[in-house]
């Protein structure tokens, strides 16, 4: 086996952190997003009657919004939207998955990587993920689309919600006159 | 929803503009990373299973819990595990729950700043009404504290992976060649 060795934390591609802490809090703004369109849809748009309780994983969640944009009828106009988020999710997931959870290392060819699952002394189990400050800021661009994507289209389905109640409140109103 | 709230957490703004809070971040995660793969050798030592197999298996335990449950589990059953080695285990799978709490917060939620940097949590108990997110202060040094925790945590369960094998892991992961 050629292999040597490298520190858990003490590489020193300075460059290589930096890109993986802003794609990570990147992401889990584009998570949160997502948690916050989630909540809308399970509490305002009929979303209770897919899930018990609030989606709690990244896949969790993908799977919600996908059923959500197929099965209820209030999302009907929101769907493809819907959909074109959920398809950005998946796009990301993998990437974010390497990054977050891979370690640093480098292959025969000095191409850095993020190598999951395992490490070991005597084999090697692993998938190979390039580990470059451009292919990071790339899926950090993408989770930046993203953020703003799943932020906005959270805030439209909150104010048609609310013109919703509004407009349900005024029938009302006039039916009891 | 609040569109204030929204843009502020748009804003990358601290992140983006300071590189050591970036780095610090990218640091905790890829410390993590270590902790999960000594974990899965832990794991390929109690389940005395090939290391691909038990790679593959553990893998699919993605939460923490379901992930401390097995290795206890296993960690009683072994006949490799004696009296002072599960309670190794036990202490060590203790500092790996209250560990992964902590890096779960920091690379699951947003990250701001007003007058600090501050991280957003969900609220459990919002007021009616309000956005369901509270706000923490956070600095670089307690990101760095929590990743040289970690650290410490991967060397104790290297230590304990040679307790439970007599095999002399070294002391940092392997720079893999190519597959």
């Amino acid at each position: 086996l050629k292999a040597t060795l490298i520190s858990d934390s003490a590489s020193d591609d300075a460059k290589l952190y930096e890109a993986v802490g802003r794609f990570t809090v990147t992401f889990a703004i584009a998570e949160t997003c997502a948690d916050g369109m989630s909540a809308i849809i399970f509490n305002g748009y009929g979303g209770k009657t897919i899930i018990a309780r609030l989606p709690r994983t990244i896949s969790q969640k993908i799977e919600f919004l996908e059923a959500a944009a197929e099965q209820l009828p209030d999302l009907a106009s929101f769907a493809a939207d819907i959909k074109a988020i959920v398809k950005f999710f998946k796009a990301l997931v993998e990437p974010r998955h390497f990054i977050v959870h891979g370690i640093f290392g480098e292959t025969k060819s000095k191409e850095t990587v993020f190598a999951k699952p395992i490490v070991t002394l005597d084999n090697m189990h692993m998938v190979h993920f390039p580990a470059t400050v451009e292919t990071i800021d790339k899926h950090r661009a993408g989770a930046e689309c993203l953020v703003r994507l799943t932020a906005g289209l959270a805030i439209r389905l909150s104010d048609n919600l609310s013109s919703r109640i509004v407009e349900n409140k005024a029938f009302l109103k006039a039916k009891a006159k | 929803m609040d569109p204030d709230a929204v843009k502020r957490a748009l804003r990358g703004g601290p992140v983006d503009e300071n590189t050591e809070l970036a780095a610090a971040i990218g640091r905790c995660s890829n410390s993590w990373a270590h902790a999960e793969s000594r974990l899965a050798i832990i794991f390929c030592l109690l389940s005395k299973t090939d290391l691909t197999t038990a790679v593959t298996i553990f893998s699919f335990f993605k939460a923490t819990r379901m992930q401390i449950d097995v290795l206890k589990r296993l960690g009683k059953i072994s006949p490799l595990m004696k009296p002072q080695k599960l309670e190794l285990l036990t202490d060590l799978m203790k500092e790996y729950q209250s560990l992964a709490g902590e890096r779960n917060r920091l690379l699951h939620n947003p990250i701001g700043m007003n007058e600090e940097l501050y991280i957003m949590l969900r609220d459990k108990s919002p007021d009616p009404g309000a956005i369901p997110y509270k706000t923490e202060a956070i600095s670089i040094e307690a990101i760095d504290d929590l990743s040289s925790r970690i650290s410490g945590f991967n060397l104790k369960a290297i230590i304990l992976s040679q307790e439970i094998s007599g095999i002399r892991f070294p002391a940092e992961p392997l720079r893999q060649s190519e597959e």
